[in-house]
């Protein structure tokens, strides 16, 4: 009786297979030993052993006699992400229902750092086409620097990137070490003195009123001047009108918390479709690695030297490291800037600024994805 | 190359231009909604 079914599986495991199941480990380690982004990068690393296991049947396989038989993760890729962006798309009213511009709306001139804080992105480009990528490649790589794992997916899809999955892997992997590297590309570019500069906190009124006009109004304008952007900020800013208006608190509970929790679920699983070793084991990924972190560290680096620009033209001085809190990470890298002006001063309180600029990182970084998207598109 | 790098220094100028064009735009929307706000708020808390 002929047994080597039962090990054929096993003997045709092949090396990059094997360091795709140590890299889907490490990612489900990330996840739940150290709390890493663990809603996406457990579902990746789960998914990253899936479809890499010989003959998966989570992906599509030609069959000895039968033909061609489907696999779930690979029609879930096709369906919800190839064919139609739906699932990082959707995700965004998710992401809508649970920003509170309040803090942004009453501090308006916070909104100037969110689009300082995405230097990191072009710089990332102009890195990755030193590297040797080619355009629609290298802006894919440098949204990265958005700090926005759904937008980062979109717009490499968009432009067909086929780094999809270590995209995503960088984008969200970076947006789990925030803490480790904003307080690094902060202290680069300031000094003591200015990461202990305190500010007045005295924010204006808004009213219901406002913070209802105020996803519609940016529809319009961000839609009208970069109309790639609608996808994203208009599903961004219905999110938010479901929850500003008042009178769907169901549906905006339900977009908070069901919708994006269902659509986190499957995005991490779906994109582990683009982790399959052939197309992830190689030396453009370690370098995809490499140019996340730099967008990273610029993005800080851009918006510390915008309020240290601004700075020059003030009487009341902002600390600078509000600028670095403009990225989409929210509220993580708020967060990072008041401990790291605690530390220099534990009475210097600046949360409330820093959360402005955050809320402005979410609006900047869909609008960056929407331009990056234009004007690829505009030069291939 | 380094036709490529002038289109990504290109994209570099025109998208930083680009977002700090829409960005001040909605500072100033929302500057001026502040102000307009200001007194409706004053009106719904009468109310």
């Amino acid at each position: 009786m002929d047994l080597s079914f039962l090990w054929e599986g096993l003997l045709s495991i092949t090396w990059q297979q094997a360091v795709m199941y140590v890299v889907g480990i490490v990612l489900i380690y990330l996840a739940i030993k150290k709390d890493y982004e663990p809603a996406l990068l457990l579902p990746m690393g789960f998914g990253a052993i899936l479809v890499n296991l010989p003959l998966s049947g989570v992906i599509n396989q030609q069959m000895e006699g039968i033909g061609v038989v489907n696999g779930i993760i690979e029609w879930l890729y096709n369906v919800g992400i190839e064919a139609s962006e739906a699932l990082p798309i959707l995700l965004f009213i998710g992401i809508g229902a649970m920003i509170d511009f309040g803090p942004l709306l009453s501090m308006p001139s916070m909104f100037l750092f969110g689009a300082g804080a995405q230097f990191g992105i072009f710089f990332a480009i102009c890195v990755a086409v030193l590297l040797g990528f080619d355009i629609a490649d290298a802006a894919s790589i440098g949204i990265i620097g958005a700090a926005d794992g759904p937008t980062s997916i979109l717009v490499s899809q968009v432009l067909h990137s086929k780094y999809v999955g270590p995209i995503a892997v960088a984008a969200y992997s970076y947006m789990a070490l925030v803490p480790i590297v904003q307080p690094f590309a902060i202290r680069l570019v300031t000094t003591k003195k200015e990461r202990r500069i305190h500010m007045d906190y005295t924010p204006g009124a808004v009213s219901q009123r406002m913070k209802i006009a105020f996803p519609i109004i940016v529809t319009f304008l961000v839609g009208l001047i970069s109309p790639q952007s609608v996808a994203l900020v208009g599903f961004l800013m219905f999110g938010n009108l479901l929850r500003e208006c008042g009178v769907l608190g169901n549906l905006s509970d339900t977009a908070q918390n069901t919708l994006a929790n269902l659509i986190t679920l499957l995005l991490g699983i779906t994109i582990s479709f683009s982790m399959r070793a052939d197309a992830f084991v190689n030396v453009d990924t370690l370098l995809i690695m490499f140019i996340g972190l730099i967008a990273f560290v610029f993005d800080s680096i851009g918006g510390v030297l915008l309020a240290k620009f601004l700075n020059l033209f003030r009487k009341k001085k902002i600390n600078p490291m509000i600028g670095a809190a403009g990225i989409s990470a929210f509220p993580m890298s708020a967060r990072v800037v008041q401990k790291m002006a605690m530390e220099e001063d534990p009475t210097n309180v600046i949360l409330m600024h820093a959360i402005g600029a955050n809320v402005s990182g979410q609006i900047a970084s869909v609008i960056a994805g929407g331009l990056v998207i234009s004007l690829v598109a505009a030069y291939l | 190359m380094m036709e490529n790098l002038i289109i990504a220094l290109q994209i570099m100028l025109k998208g930083m231009v680009g977002i700090f064009v829409v960005i001040a735009i909605l500072t100033l929307i929302v500057m001026l909604m502040g102000k307009i706000a200001g007194p409706a708020k004053k009106e719904d808390e009468q109310s």
